[in-house]
């Protein structure tokens, strides 16, 4: 464990805790999901530092590779519900999503 | 013949039986043609297995010795031939009698399945899967007797009850077995009844006697003689039910514990014998239906098997179990034949029928045989296996049980003389109108089981050499040969000689109360009911009084009442106020913490996934 | 072969909006029946004879570094395949009838192929990343077919699965980059030996807590179990039988199961840990189960119960423990579809999901009700149904290694599931029923069918359950026995 992987790691973990309160305090939905995408480069930024002080930079760039482009279908995905939310419910306030309870 | 083959007479009815539920009710003829063809198979079936006389399959099942397996021999053989028999006749039979009953499509399916169960019985060989098949059996018995009519329904409870009750009492009985000995096989057990092997012969026993209709577990069998359609009747109560009952006694008595001669066991058994022999024919005697005395008449045989087997002495033992197949056939054809006079006339009331013989002569020739057989006139059937009972009856040294026996062979002759007179003789009633002979499929049986019943008498040897001789191989004394039919049909020896004084004496009661009661035939039994001292008793066996089932009905609704206002309430009140109010409470707690926002839902992971960490740091160990 | 497993759906879902506009009805539905039969007779029948060997496929290189996809079949991964396919199948010859007033079945069965494609890639899977990978595949179907009807319901309950699912996702990749950061290799093999090597207990012990957060929430225990109420009863009728059934069992227990039995070993702490989070899952579900007035709601509330019940079994760590476990994770799949697909039948004859408003359907839909009771009390453990058999051989596993606690917890929460499920038989099929249901007719055939397969293999595996846990569970749980030397030689059984 050496100390430049710890500050690296830092740096992310504080992207998170960035991603976290943004998802527990926002109430606009696409702000809750840029929430989520901040949690996400958090987390690639982690790969990236992982691999590169450990000496396999070819096996992180995969997997952040990989982890951006599920990233992107999870952002379309995200994005179609947003939208069709929309339509329905004619407002982007996360309040208004909660009939669902018990 | 590949062991598997024995799955054959399991599968094959059931099998049918999914068909029969699925045909739809409408489509008759394909029915029938398939029911009486399903039936020939099994029929040829179990003549081929009888010729085979010996296989037997395994597979393990549930493990811990519960093994599904099946045995072929020459008991077995010889029962399985005469429950595919009686399937046949039933099955042909049923294509004409049954064709307008609704719910026809069920009563096939029954039919077949409880072939199926019973087949399955009678090979088992290892109690679990015998258990399974045999309370199968009470399940398929109570669809049957609901298809009967609107009433039926509380006799099919009670016939349900009373055979769940003794199949209880015998997986009991088999348990202390299974205990005692280590093993489930049948073929494997053999021990004496001493201590609790005691208890669990009783136990057994009750199983079998039950299923067989011995008193006092016979109730709903005169319920379910106006309850159920009579095919039913004859099928079930008459046939199938003895023949898997008194097998099972057979093999209790013989196999699984060595009954001794005169031994505790042993005369427990005369006694629930004889006591059923005379009961039963004192209630045969004053009925006023024709199928109600038919099926009182079956109790009353029962005794005559459970007499015989209770012995143990070879002839007794042999008596009883042919006495058992000639029941079975008697009893069957007794029962189709009242069937035939109900499908033609629409009643089976004493008092309105009369002087059929010369419409229905077919129908009145095999009543007649099954009648004189059933009496134990000779040279039929029913003596020649009476008199092997009579014998045995005697040698144990105690006359009473012999006693028994004869005063039942009187009555029961008087009951039929009653019965056929009713029926068949004396002047043709008004109110029935005029009849056709029934159709050939419904008389054809009845004749067959005449025919039967005359040969097996006549021709004793065959019956008792190829079926009963092998049974008692080994259990009879060294040196004691067992040959049965020497003296089979002889009448010069006192035994045959009380008998046939027997039945003289019930010619003339029946002569007697005939006349008494102004030439009807119907109130020939009339002297006997109105005896006093007997009239009180009978006027309570109407009354129901006798009927275990009855009773315990009431004792268990007086005491469930005094249950439910002393007890049962006041614990309700604590449960409902307390358990459920506690229950809906956290219900309620846990679903206010659903409010539906998603902010909630994340904290709590992530809290937990804190929790989490801190619970794994602190194992590691800080 | 076993590459088929994940090769077949892909391909044909990509080929499947082509030929959806071409037939929009009869092509997909018969396209998407055959992969579903084709892998479930390869599981079957090819399946068993594979075991052992592993497939290894070297598709691609990248920048001179070999990435191979490596896919190995051992008893417990071809176990999830049979189950996945078999309860696949079902589900797919259900939706054929029922999918028809959602329309766009070919993008529908391109989505469920696509999901299925995921599961079967992650029983396959040695590595990680992998993992990651096709967890997320059949997670982004799973969103997208949950708000399949686009309705305001589906879409809230869509959205909030996906918001704490791809947290979840996030957690799961931080503890995976953790874990190569400290062993420096991704493969299963490679990370377990390391891990063993390496004295980092505190490091280890915290990717541990951030798997469980991860794929705890994939499996819906609590307290991650939020999104699954809403989920799984908004879903069409057989999605939610896919959820349920299959995704929070492939994707949370399976992958819990192997990383923890595999890679880890099941310390005392961590067996500990998930027994608890069992114990509660069963419990206060089964609580929350009892006040619900939604059928399917009630249903999803019993997932996450029996879901408990199936990670108490695992975690306990022995032998028969760990069978136990496995038995009710196939049962718990065939009973749950069933149950799911029937609330479909329901809800397409009836057109209400409320207990309330449903009355004695039963003399209409008579082969749905009997259904309905075969599952229900194949769930609530009456015998001899298999799900009687799965929880005794849990508790008797649990009074086994002295945990009675844990025993009767799982007896309450029995007695609870009974509870509540019989009160969906007696609402939904045994009441008096209700005028308006006088035009109710049975489903059609081929919903009909699926379900009663379904029941009669509850059935059959109740009467056969011997045979069955030799032939699946027992290799199943063979193949996970590395990771039980570590328990057992603290618990001190043998």
């Amino acid at each position: 464990m050496s100390n430049v992987w710890l500050l690296y790691m830092g740096f992310a973990a504080v992207l998170l805790f960035a991603g976290l309160y943004c998802l527990l305090t926002m109430r606009n939905l696409i702000k809750l999901f840029i929430g989520v995408e901040v949690i996400g480069k958090a987390v690639t930024l982690g790969i990236i530092a992982t691999g590169a002080t450990k000496n396999s930079i070819l096996t992180a760039q995969a997997l952040a590779v990989t982890f951006i482009v599920v990233e992107v279908c999870v952002v379309a995905t995200a994005l179609a519900i947003i939208i069709n939310v929309y339509r329905h419910t004619k407002s982007l306030d996360i309040r208004k999503l909660t009939q669902l309870k018990g | 013949m590949t062991p598997q083959t024995l799955l054959i007479p399991i599968l094959l009815p059931a099998g049918l039986a999914v068909v029969f539920f699925l045909i739809p009710s409408r489509v008759k003829l394909v029915r029938e043609v398939l029911a009486v063809l399903g039936a020939s198979a099994l029929l040829y079936l179990g003549f081929v297995f009888f010729s085979v006389r010996n296989l037997s399959w395994k597979t393990p099942w549930l493990g811990r010795g519960i093994d599904f397996d099946l045995r072929l021999y020459h008991f077995s053989a010889f029962i399985l031939l005469g429950l595919t028999g009686f399937l046949f006749l039933i099955t042909l039979y049923s294509t004409v009698k049954m064709r307008n009953t609704p719910r026809l499509r069920e009563y096939y399916g029954y039919v077949f399945l409880t072939a199926a169960m019973a087949n399955g019985a009678v090979l088992s060989n290892n109690f679990v899967p015998l258990i399974f098949f045999w309370g199968g059996g009470l399940l398929t018995l109570y669809g049957l007797i609901t298809i009967g009519g609107q009433t039926s329904h509380r006799t099919a409870v009670k016939s349900l009850m009373l055979g769940g009750f003794c199949d209880f009492s015998m997986i009991l009985g088999i348990g202390i077995l299974w205990a005692k000995t280590g093993t489930l096989t049948l073929s494997e057990i053999s021990v004496k009844p001493e201590g609790v092997l005691a208890a669990a012969f009783i136990l057994m026993m009750i199983g079998a006697i039950g299923k067989a209709g011995a008193m006092p577990f016979h109730t709903w069998i005169p319920d379910a003689a106006v309850d159920a359609p009579v095919s039913v009747m004859a099928f079930i109560p008459a046939a199938l039910e003895k023949l898997l009952g008194i097998y099972l006694l057979a093999r209790i008595a013989l196999d699984f514990f060595h009954l001794e001669k005169n031994g505790a066991m042993a005369i427990t058994l005369m006694i629930i014998g004889a006591a059923t022999i005379v009961l039963a024919v004192f209630m045969a005697l004053i009925q006023k239906d024709f199928k109600r005395l038919l099926s009182y008449h079956a109790v009353s045989q029962v005794g005559y098997m459970i007499l015989g087997i209770g012995t143990a002495i070879p002839i007794g033992i042999a008596g009883g179990i042919f006495h058992m197949i000639n029941h079975a056939m008697y009893k069957s054809g007794l029962f189709l034949s009242a069937g035939s006079v109900e499908h033609r006339t629409g009643t089976t009331d004493l008092r309105k029928l009369g002087g059929l013989s010369r419409e229905m002569p077919l129908t009145a020739f095999g009543f007649a045989v099954c009648a004189l057989a059933i009496s134990g006139v000779w040279p039929l059937n029913g003596f020649v296996s009476k008199e092997m009972v009579f014998h045995g009856a005697l040698e144990t040294g105690y006359i009473i049980f012999a006693i028994a026996a004869w005063a039942g062979a009187v009555l029961t002759f008087a009951s039929f003389l009653k019965a056929g007179h009713s029926v068949f003789l004396g002047p043709r009633s008004q109110d029935v109108p005029r009849v056709k002979e029934s159709q050939g499929p419904v008389v054809l049986p009845i004749l067959i089981l005449a025919a039967l019943c005359i040969l097996f008498g006549v021709y004793n040897k065959l019956p008792l050499q190829t079926f009963i001789t092998p049974i008692l191989d080994g259990h009879a004394a060294p040196g004691e040969h067992l040959d049965f039919t020497s003296h089979a049909l002889s009448v010069f020896n006192p035994v045959a000689l009380i008998s046939i004084g027997c039945l003289i004496l019930a010619l003339l009661l029946h002569i007697y109360g005939w006349r008494r009661g102004g030439k009807k035939a119907h109130l020939a039994s009339e002297p006997v009911h109105t005896f006093p001292g007997l009239k009180q008793i009978y006027d309570l066996a109407e009354a129901r009084i006798f009927d275990i089932y009855e009773q315990g009905i009431r004792f268990l609704r007086s005491l469930s009442l005094v249950l439910f206002k002393g007890i049962d309430r006041p614990i309700d009140a604590v449960y409902d106020k307390g358990v459920t109010a506690v229950g809906r409470a956290f219900t309620r707690l846990f679903q206010s913490a659903h409010n539906g926002h998603y902010a909630n839902y994340l904290a709590w992971c992530l809290g937990g996934l804190l929790v989490l960490v801190g619970v794994i740091g602190w194992f590691v160990g800080f | 072969m076993i590459f088929l497993f994940i090769a077949l759906p892909l391909v044909v879902a990509g080929i499947l909006p082509l030929i959806g506009k071409i037939s929009p009805r009869l092509l997909p539905d018969i396209l998407a029946n055959a992969v579903f039969a084709a892998l479930l007779a390869i599981a079957l029948f090819a399946g068993p004879s594979l075991i052992g060997q592993g497939a290894g496929l070297q598709p691609f290189m990248f920048l001179g570094e070999p990435l191979g996809i490596h896919l190995a079949l051992d008893g417990f991964s071809l176990f999830m395949l049979a189950a996945i396919s078999l309860v696949g199948l079902c589900i797919g010859l259900f939706s054929v009838d029922y999918m028809e007033h959602y329309g766009h079945k070919a993008a529908y069965y391109a989505l469920l192929l696509i999901m299925f494609a995921g599961m079967n890639g992650l029983v396959l899977v040695t590595d990680f990343f992998q993992i990651y990978l096709f967890l997320e595949v059949a997670a982004i179907a799973s969103y997208a077919l949950v708000a399949y009807g686009l309705g305001h319901e589906e879409l809230e309950a869509s959205f909030k699965y996906l918001m704490l699912s791809a947290v979840s996702s996030a957690f799961i990749v931080i503890s995976v980059t953790l874990l190569f950061g400290l062993t420096g290799s991704l493969d299963f093999g490679a990370v377990s030996q390391a891990l063993r090597g390496l004295n980092q207990p505190l490091a280890s012990g915290v990717c541990a807590a951030l798997f469980i957060m991860g794929f705890g929430l994939k499996a819906a225990l609590i307290p991650f179990h939020a999104w699954l109420p809403d989920a799984h009863p908004s879903a069409p009728a057989p999605i939610s039988a896919a959820l349920s059934g299959l995704l929070i069992k492939v994707s949370g227990i399976y992958a819990l199961t192997r990383i923890f039995l595999k890679v880890f070993g099941l310390t005392p702490a961590l067996s500990n840990i998930l027994m608890i989070l069992g114990a509660v899952s069963m419990v206060v579900a089964a609580f929350l189960a009892l006040g619900q007035k939604d059928i399917k709601r009630m249903l999803a509330y019993s997932s996450i119960s029996q879901v408990g019940y199936i990670v108490l079994g695992i975690g306990l760590g022995t032998p028969l423990g760990i069978l136990g476990g496995l038995f009710h994770l196939l049962n718990h799949a065939l009973a749950k579809s069933l149950l799911f697909l029937n609330s479909g039948s329901i809800q397409m004859a009836a057109g209400t999901r409320n207990l309330e408003e449903m009355n004695g359907l039963s003399k209409k839909m008579p082969v749905t009700a009997a259904t309905t009771l075969v599952g229900s009390l194949s769930i609530a453990g009456v015998p001899p149904l298999n799900g009687f058999w799965s929880k005794l051989i849990i508790v008797v596993a649990l009074v086994q290694a002295k945990r009675f606690g844990f025993a009767l917890a799982a007896i309450l929460a029995s007695v609870l599931t009974l509870w509540y499920y019989l009160i969906i038989q007696r609402r939904a099929f045994f009441n008096k029923p209700d005028e308006k249901w006088r035009d109710v007719r049975e489903a059609p055939f081929l919903m009909t069918t699926a379900t009663v397969v379904l029941a009669l293999l509850c059935i059959v595996i109740g009467i056969f359950f011997t045979a069955t846990i030799s032939t699946w569970i027992e290799p199943a749980r063979d193949a996970l026995a590395g990771g039980l030397q570590v328990i057992q030689s603290s618990i001190g059984i043998q």
